[in-house]
């Protein structure tokens, strides 16, 4: 019930400012709407469990880059630049095009994914009562690797939350198995698992971002250097 | 709540993005939309995510987020020695090599 309230306050939010966005004159005004729109996202993220990208939602888009556009459009002082607007020919086209892809794209969202690709969670739950299958045994050993989890320690904190007298994962039933695989797999938007999985599985990617990075620091300082009179051919 | 309602939403950004992109002449507007496109790729990708159980779903946003700081980086610097150059970024007055 939580989940939909948040996703239906800052979906309207989201969408409404993301229109002020492409609506608004001066493009301070956008810039701002943009923020609004970052921050609706960084609420849709929460709503999902994504805890940390919303963290990083708001530190790196409704921080970092944004100041990096108000920083840029005061320095060129655009608001006085604003072009007369008038509706003409290619912006009715732009709107139809758009209006077209977004039929389209809401088809393929309807229609690619119909719920029969369950996640693997639910797949066992039709006996009530049995004992724990060896399909689950193996998703919680990939989970355990894949987050770096003792067994131990879920046998500890995990199975007495969800079947109290119980102490080890084997002695759980089919149904308490799903929904320990259930609680494991919502917690993956917590930090320490986000950085597990980036550290260890994405570790090489995660490198290569600093390249991107370091390009970028290179070309920025490249292309808005100024050519020193004396030294300029 | 369905994935589909996530990705209904995904779409209207995307698109919202994309008619931004093609009606505003303003080179910083349309970066902006480019943002916008590119935060709403971010939400289909941590909704898929969560739908499979997966963690790569918000690991690959933190990489579209990574790319997408250094894109603006570049971007607005461009635009700045742009302005530089030509007193405007008008997109529909910068057009030297159209040919």
């Amino acid at each position: 019930m939580a989940e939909q309230i948040l996703f239906i306050i800052f979906g309207i939010l989201a969408v409404g400012s993301a229109i002020c966005v492409i609506a608004f004159k001066n493009p301070i005004h956008s810039a701002l709407a943009l923020v609004l729109t970052f921050f609706s996202l960084a609420g849709l993220f929460i709503s999902l469990g994504a805890y940390f990208v919303a963290a990083v939602q708001v530190i790196v888009y409704a921080g970092a880059i944004m100041v990096l556009f108000l920083f840029v459009i005061m320095l060129l002082n655009l608001g006085r630049l604003q072009a007369a607007r008038q509706i003409n020919k290619a912006k009715v086209f732009a709107v139809i095009v758009g209006i077209i892809l977004a039929a389209e794209a809401i088809y393929i969202g309807i229609r690619v994914y119909d719920g029969t690709a369950v996640s693997p969670s639910q797949a066992g739950s039709a006996v009530v009562g049995a004992a724990i299958t060896t399909e689950q045994l193996d998703q919680i050993a990939t989970l355990e690797s894949t987050y770096q989890l003792d067994r131990a320690e879920i046998n500890s904190t995990y199975v007495p939350k969800i079947a109290e007298q119980k102490s080890t994962v084997e002695t759980l039933t089919a149904s308490e198995a799903n929904q320990l695989i259930e609680k494991l797999q919502g917690e993956m938007g917590k930090p320490d698992r986000i950085g597990t999985v980036l550290f260890t599985k994405f570790l090489l990617p995660f490198e290569v971002t600093s390249l991107i990075l370091l390009a970028a620091l290179i070309g920025v300082i490249v292309l808005v250097k100024r050519e020193d009179p004396d030294t300029a051919a | 709540m369905a994935l589909q309602y996530y990705l209904i939403l995904s779409a209207l950004l995307f698109t919202i993005g994309v008619i931004g992109v093609l009606i505003r002449r303003n080179a910083i507007i349309i970066f902006m939309c480019i943002e916008l496109m590119l935060n709403a790729a971010n939400l289909a990708f941590v909704a898929i995510g969560r739908e499979l159980g997966d963690a790569s779903g918000q690991i690959f946003v933190f990489f579209v987020m990574t790319v997408a700081a250094a894109e603006v980086a570049i971007g607005l610097a461009i635009i700045v020695s742009v302005f530089r150059h030509r007193e405007t970024i008008n997109i529909d007055e910068i057009n030297t090599m159209k040919g």
